[in-house]
């Protein structure tokens, strides 16, 4: 089933566009990596897509009616934003702030605690907890929106390696389970790893789209992101890790 | 127990105290006896005098206590308070006018009605800067830059009185006081204050959402540009009418939510009501005091509030400071 579709999707800042032209379709069962070097649009075209910024071109998501979208699809930005000292509980909790019909509140929000670990915590103060405890409750609360459709942006960026392959293999599972996520990351071995879907920006432009062998190539990463890269296969899937930059420019 | 209870509590109790307090020196059931069937000068003390007095303390102290807690909640900024957006400097500079015009003395409520429309032109002046779309920080800047106009132009009225009489008239009503209020004061403001009270307590999911940012807001379905026109003019209506009769008080906007926020574990929605009550609790104690402390030289609320607000303040500064560090 497809839950988001972008349609020439372009945003710009002045003359420059930061999203070019950008058609893409996310399904359930996908776990999408949206991989790009600094400034090749990944957050833009992600807020774009929940209809966050101006834009042009159509996003299935951002024409949905105001009230439709928190049924429809969770957010986590990049910062990690929470203002004031609440409980995890409560914090989690807003993911359901609306009513939600003939589903049990206080269930999803147990889920999403237990999913990422954070039980044992949710009467501590969100506020005071580390950053990358912060990080797993602000994903908490996106779980608690209990959507078909997840988009995230860096979500394991500043987590220990451990808590990077929870949060991954969670991902991954979820997708597993038939729902879409699309995140964007840095991590190119995480990515091949665990992502069944990449897309590779590079200055805007949809540079490729496919399975994680098909555009993690040695052609694609040298051209996008100036590196060569060391690749294998192994049982848990592709390993894609840069090693060298290249020393001529793109 | 319960806060709002203890605070509800509170509140009572300083209603009846403050029904006692006065020139007239009475007990609290003949006080009482005379507001329901006095028909002598006790009674008409405690009807015409002291129970609107008491009223409006609740009503000013309310809306500041709700409007602080809202403005901090959307502006994500325990330093924000309802002065922030202009609204009581615009106010303040109505009644100025309406002094210095003579338009209070000539009309019928002139000086609480020109109070509240330049309250009202204000917040249009304010959307029209920050435009119903803009950001929270373009909010801030506009509002900033609308009390600047006011105060500037409060100045200009100060400068160009043409007698001492006329300045001193305007100087102490800039600093805010409950003295002399009638009912006429209250039903003045009442519908005001609690329109900004309604407009206000709808926006409290949508300031819980904002906790995590306006993008994470924005996914769960809120609508900014509805919140923050809720917000705008329910601070309007509510400080605007405060401010029309009882002038500029400060700091119980700034500082009643940020005593409270710990006590309701920093939600943004429970802060509303609970700053309400403790803002009618701080405004009518302190309307208590200053007819306790200084009975014959009728001490300024406003001035009693800053000299009581600052200190409580810098203690707040001083208190966040070292837990940041």
């Amino acid at each position: 089933m497809t839950l988001l579709t972008l349609k020439d999707l372009s945003v710009r800042r002045g003359q420059c566009p930061v999203v070019d032209n950008v058609s893409l379709e996310i399904r359930s069962h996908e776990l999408v990596g949206l991989v790009g070097p600094n400034g090749a649009g990944k957050t833009t075209l992600l807020k774009a897509a929940l209809g966050l910024i101006e834009h042009s071109g159509d996003s299935s998501l951002a024409a949905l009616p105001l009230n439709e979208r928190s049924s429809t699809a969770a957010w986590m930005p990049q910062e990690r934003e929470i203002n004031w000292p609440i409980s995890v509980l409560e914090t989690v909790a807003l993911g359901q702030l609306l009513p939600t019909k003939n589903l049990d509140k206080n269930q999803i929000i147990n889920d999403a605690l237990d999913r990422t670990g954070l039980i044992n915590y949710r009467d501590r103060i969100s506020t005071e907890l580390s950053g990358g405890e912060q990080a797993r409750v602000l994903l908490a609360r996106a779980l608690a929106q209990n959507t078909p459709l997840i988009l995230a942006d860096e979500p394991i960026a500043g987590l220990d390696p451990a808590t990077q392959l929870t949060t991954m293999k969670m991902f991954a599972d979820m997708a597993k389970e038939g729902k879409g996520v699309l995140i964007s990351l840095h991590d190119l071995n995480l990515a091949a790893t665990f992502c069944n879907k990449i897309i590779m920006l590079d200055r805007g432009r949809l540079y490729a789209i496919g399975d994680p062998a098909q555009t993690m190539t040695d052609e694609n990463l040298e051209k996008v992101f100036n590196v060569r890269a060391y690749h294998a296969r192994t049982d848990n899937g592709i390993i894609c890790q840069p090693i060298e930059v290249l020393s001529h420019s793109n | 127990m319960n806060l709002k209870l203890t605070l509800l509590i509170f509140l009572i109790a300083l209603f009846i105290f403050s029904l006692s307090t006065g020139h007239t020196t009475t007990s609290f059931s003949q006080g009482i006896t005379a507001l329901y069937y006095g028909d002598g000068p006790l009674g008409t003390v405690m009807r015409q005098i002291r129970l609107p007095r008491a009223i409006l303390a609740i009503l000013v102290g309310a809306s500041l206590g709700v409007c602080g807690a809202a403005l901090q909640g959307y502006l994500r900024n325990p330093l924000a308070e309802p002065g922030l957006i202009g609204v009581s400097g615009s106010a303040a500079l109505g009644a100025v006018i309406s002094l210095q015009t003579g338009f209070a003395t000539y009309v019928w409520m002139g000086l609480p009605i020109a109070a509240f429309s330049f309250a009202t032109l204000a917040v249009l002046l304010l959307l029209l800067l920050a435009g119903p779309r803009g950001s929270s920080l373009t909010l801030i800047l506009a509002g900033i830059a609308v009390s600047a106009l006011a105060g500037a132009f409060t100045s200009l009225a100060l400068n160009l009185s043409p007698n001492p009489y006329a300045t001193s008239e305007i100087v102490f009503w800039l600093m805010g006081s409950l003295a002399d209020r009638s009912f006429e004061h209250v039903w003045l403001a009442l519908p005001f204050c609690v329109i900004g009270w309604l407009m206000i307590g709808s926006i409290g999911k949508a300031l819980d959402a904002l906790t995590l940012g306006e993008d994470v807001a924005s996914s769960l379905s809120i609508s900014l540009t509805k919140t923050k026109l809720l917000l705008v003019f329910g601070v309007a209506s509510s400080v605007g009418a405060a401010t029309a009769v009882c002038g500029a008080i400060g700091f119980v906007g700034l500082v009643v939510p940020h005593l409270l926020r710990p006590l309701v574990k920093g939600k943004p929605s429970t802060l509303i009501l609970v700053s309400g009550l403790g803002g009618a609790v701080m405004v009518l104690a302190a309307d208590i005091a200053v007819r306790v402390i200084l009975p014959d030289r009728d001490l300024k609320l406003g001035v009693l509030m800053a000299i009581i607000g600052a200190p409580l303040f810098l203690h707040l500064i001083y208190k966040t400071r070292s837990a940041l560090q």
